[in-house]
């Protein structure tokens, strides 16, 4: 599976998850979103999206319904589960204390 | 949690595949669309959108691969693949093919077989509820040697109300034969007079109807329970027969209840049970505290163990015999009885057919292993070939996990291609089995293909997948090895000699074996009986009425066989083979002896040890003087004049009835010993009075005839007819077949084993062959070269087969230190055999030998034929 290598290992997942917190998706329309969210500056391609929507998929965090979409076509809709939800909670902890730590050694580098 | 979204994933990824890839190809196709969209709501043109968003995905195909992989179901693929390809290349040699399935199938097959006898009899419980807990209870009888004597009623009253060990008590008599009379026909039968709980002991729910209330003593309503057999054979299994009447013994009985087919206590051979009560002395029977009257079962109370409660009824034995103690002039006889507790398990198997069985499964076992052994051998024959394939796959990037994982696909698929072979095959073996062994096993009739056995052969196919695959497998897949064997194979070589020699040893085990055990049946049927017994015929007979009548019908009977053309000798006698336990009691030089497993009485008419021809050592045989009203007058046999009066004159000597009154009975002959229990039984103290001087109502003819005594048999049961139209004549059979019929078990042990051994030899021979042959087929160069050189035929034949016989050698050498060890568990199978035998360990060597060398000489020969100059020419 492909990742980009502008992207922490992992991180595609959390920030799938946390698009689809606000509501279900079809794979499309998170590509859409992804890029929209993140102004451009992660560079997601649409290589590495549906690998990573069904290895969430498999694992629990996320499932998915065929579900009509605004033009009439049968889309696949991806939403959280329970256990995603929990998951996403945890993964944002961890990647905000990353955050903290990281951005904390940068600062001091810097100083 | 979030696993049964997983597992709900996965099973549907693998149940429904096509859909699932479906489904992943509109997913896809609908991202391009809409990126497609998207390009052209930007104003790409519509051809130049498209690409673009296929671009951005980056090839469909990776994607699709991608996602499959992230399904997580690549080891379950893998496995589909490796199944279909191991089809594939198992079809491409049908031979090999051919001959593993097979092999294995016979090794599968015998252990499913012999598996499901073992599980019907020692695994599964018996048909009792919570059978672990029923235990039998019975008089210990030290001072006669005899543990397991029967027990009185007044003994098992007090032992149930005193026993703290056991939920509830019952008794019953072993068989009282009744007779269902009210019919032209009377029929005989066995019934058993049980304690009204005996059905709750034992945990059984009745068929149809009920069994009997707690009170069924007090009622005295005459009811019965019948046996299911019977139910069938006369009521043709109808419900009607509740509440219908029987007569038994001309009284008239109500039926209440049919127990089912499985219930068979204390015999398989009864057929009703009725109250205790219905004993024709019952008042007697119920207050005499020294006598036999039957068996009791008890059910331990839960968490008691078995020598808990050993220890609790023996306490309770010596408090009874110091409340009661035996008076009258045997009491020194009845001293020191005490209580001895049985597993029901244990007293309805014993211990040989346990041993037997575990015996014949490890021999099933050791033929698969040689199965195994064959078919590993094959494996390696065909590595050269695979070799150069294996070493393609390898250069290709299969790494050696996924190239062992297809090997051993194809030993799966093998293993698993035999089992319905091996199954076929045990289902046709049981059924000749069943029909074999019918009187030679219990439970026998139990014996099926359950689910559980069905997973015994699943779990046998799988390790013998690991058996046989594992060698060739590792061998196959390892680097070393695939450089060695490109040219010669000699490391495939060294452990297909290495197999051969296991295949050797495990076949000289199973060969001492069955030498063994068959050795035994040989010498057992070469025991002297002590009696003639061929052309003898035998039935028994009962007469009703009273037992003077009876002595009356029996020798008019005689008088009218002895003019019946055919007839040699005639005479009854009270137990022709001592099945029963007769009741008696003597008084000899003065002090009382019972009746017991060392010494035994008959009542026999004249002519009765004639034509069992009995020699005669000392005296006289009886004769019509010896009647009622004569003195009284008995014949001994060897072992009862050694023991009673040892290197004295018997003949003279005076023994009494057990009663002081009773006139003196005066010894007038000796008769040889007669091993009439059976031919592995000693020959016990057997007295033999006229029946006229003590009749009974029911004896055992004995007819000598001058040709075939079965054709005789019509003739006999007329004359019998002819002179008491009622008489119940059954068990008709030949004394020769009654006698050998004890042999049956061993004989069939031994034909299994000897079965199991010929198929171990056959395996093996075939395996040796098989090497031998690989061997010769490697070497043509080399033998060729040699010719070449000057060695003369003999010389190359010679070589070749020694290097057979050594591996031959090798292994049976192994075998027999292997059977030198394990023999011993055959100890209590065997009879006038040593469990190391040497001529026995001699002849199953000299066997393989010529096996081997048998199997050897087709190759040598052809080795010997090879042509130095087509040798060289090939060069």
């Amino acid at each position: 599976m492909s990742k980009p290598s502008d992207l922490v290992q992992g991180t595609l997942d959390l920030l799938i998850l946390k698009i689809l917190a606000l509501e279900p998706l079809h794979g499309w329309a998170i590509g859409q979103r992804l890029k929209q969210v993140s102004g451009d500056v992660l560079q997601v391609s649409d290589g590495s999206l549906y690998p990573a929507l069904h290895k969430l998929e498999q694992s629990g965090w996320i499932t998915a319904t065929w579900k009509p979409s605004d033009n009439n076509r049968r889309a696949k809709f991806y939403a959280l589960t329970r256990p995603g939800r929990k998951h996403l909670e945890r993964e944002t902890a961890n990647w905000q204390r990353l955050a903290t730590a990281i951005s904390g050694v940068v600062m001091l580098r810097k100083a | 949690m979030r696993w049964i979204y997983a597992a709900r994933l996965r099973m549907r990824s693998l149940l429904r595949g096509a859909q699932v890839e479906a489904e992943l190809d509109e997913e896809l196709r609908d991202h391009i669309e809409r990126q497609t969209e998207a390009f052209v709501g930007k104003g790409m043109p519509p051809d130049e959108a498209r690409a673009a968003a296929l671009r951005a995905m980056g090839g469909v195909d990776q994607q699709k691969e991608a996602c499959r992989d992230a399904r997580a179901l690549r080891p379950i693929e893998d496995l589909a693949r490796d199944l279909g390809y191991a089809t594939r290349i198992l079809r491409r040699s049908p031979g090999f093919t051919a001959v593993a399935v097979l092999s294995l199938a016979l090794g599968i097959g015998a252990n499913t077989a012999i598996f499901s006898v073992v599980n019907a009899i020692l695994l599964r419980p018996l048909p009792y509820a919570d059978s672990s807990r029923l235990t039998m209870l019975w008089t210990d009888d030290p001072a006669h040697g005899i543990a397991e004597e029967g027990v009185s009623y007044p003994n098992f009253d007090d032992w149930r109300t005193m026993s703290r060990s056991f939920v509830d008590m019952a008794i019953s008599s072993r068989r009282n034969p009744v007779t269902l009379t009210g019919e032209l026909d009377p029929v005989r039968v066995e019934a058993a007079l049980v304690s009204p709980n005996l059905f709750a002991v034992l945990g059984v729910a009745p068929a149809v109807g009920r069994v009997f209330a707690a009170d069924e003593l007090e009622r005295r309503e005459r009811s019965l329970v019948i046996s299911h057999g019977l139910w069938t054979r006369k009521f043709g299994a109808s419900v009607a027969a509740l509440g219908q009447s029987l007569e038994v013994n001309g009284a008239s009985w109500t039926i209440v209840g049919v127990m089912p087919r499985t219930f068979q206590f204390p015999s398989a051979e009864i057929a009703l049970w009725m109250p205790l009560t219905s004993h024709p002395r019952w008042a007697e029977v119920a207050r005499e505290r020294f006598s036999d009257f039957g068996l009791v079962i008890g059910r331990l109370r839960a968490g008691v163990t078995l020598p808990e409660a050993r220890a609790e009824m023996s306490a309770i034995g010596k408090r009874l015999e110091a409340v009661n103690p035996p008076t009258g002039p045997d009491a020194a006889d009845f001293a020191g009885y005490g209580v001895n507790l049985v597993p029901l398990s244990i007293q309805l198997l014993g211990t040989q057919v346990p041993l037997a069985l575990w015996v014949l499964f490890g021999a099933v076992l050791f033929v698969l292993l040689i199965a195994c052994a064959n078919v590993a051998n094959l494996l390696l024959a065909r590595s050269v070939a695979r070799a150069r394939e294996i070493t393609l796959r390898t250069a290709l990037g299969a790494s050696r996990r996924r190239v062992l994982q297809q090997l051993f696909t194809e030993s799966l698929l093998l293993a698993l291609a035999a089992c319905p072979v091996g199954v076929g095959a045990a289902a046709a073996a049981l059924r000749l089995l069943t029909s074999l062994g019918a009187q030679s096993l219990p439970r026998l009739e139990e014996v099926r293909l359950d689910p559980f056995v069905f997973l015994f052969t699943i779990g046998l196919a799988l390790f013998a997948t690991v058996v046989f695959g594992l060698a060739p497998a590792v061998w196959l897949s390892s680097t070393s090895g695939l450089g060695r064997q490109s040219t010669h194979g000699g490391g495939s070589v060294r452990l297909r000699r290495a197999i051969v020699i296991l295949e050797f040893a495990l076949c000289s085990i199973l060969l001492c074996g069955a030498g063994l055990l068959g050795r035994s049946v040989l010498r057992l049927q070469a025991v002297d009986p002590g009696f003639r017994a061929e052309r003898v015929l035998t039935m028994r007979v009962q007469v009703m009425g009273s037992n003077a009548r009876a002595a009356g019908v029996f020798s008019e009977v005689l008088a009218r066989l002895r003019a019946t053309p055919g007839v040699g000798a005639a005479g009854f006698i009270e137990d022709v083979l001592q099945r029963r336990n007769p009741d008696y009691s003597i008084r000899i030089n003065g002090r009382s002896v019972a009746s017991s497993e060392a010494i035994s009485g008959d009542a026999i008419t004249p002519g009765c040890l004639e034509a069992l021809g009995v020699p005669l050592l000392r005296g006289r045989l009886l004769s019509e003087r010896d009647a009622k009203g004569a003195p009284r007058v008995a014949i001994v046999n060897e072992t009862f004049a050694r023991h009673f009066w040892p290197g004295e004159d018997p003949i003279g000597r005076q023994v009494s009835e057990r009663d002081e009154t009773s006139p003196p009975i005066t010894i007038v002959g000796v008769v040889s010993d007669m091993r009439r229990q059976g031919l592995e039984r000693a020959p016990i103290a057997q007295i033999f009075w006229p029946a006229a001087q003590r009749p009974l109502d029911t004896m055992d003819l004995v007819v000598r005839t001058t040709s075939n005594p079965s054709l005789l048999a019509a003739a006999v049961r007329s004359e019998i007819r002819a002179v008491d139209r009622w008489a119940v004549l059954f068990n008709v059979a030949t004394l020769d077949d009654r006698l050998h019929q004890a042999l049956a078990p061993r004989r069939l042990q031994s034909v299994l084993l000897g079965l199991f051994s010929g198929i171990a030899l056959l395996l093996a021979t075939g395996g040796i062959y098989g090497v031998m042959h690989y061997t010769v087929a490697q070497r043509t160069r080399d033998i060729g070269i040699r010719t070449a050189l000057g060695a003369c035929r003999a010389e190359i034949l010679a070589l070749v087969l020694r290097e057979g016989l050594t591996l031959a050698a090798a292994g049976v050498a192994l075998g027999l230190a292997g059977a030198l060890a394990l023999t011993r568990v055959l100890s209590g199978l065997l009879y006038g055999v040593s469990t190391t035998d040497p001529s026995t360990f001699l002849t199953a060597g000299l066997i393989l030998t010529a096996a081997a060398m048998l199997a050897c000489y087709v190759p040598a020969r052809r080795a010997a034929r090879v042509d130095p100059m087509v040798v060289l020419r090939c060069e």
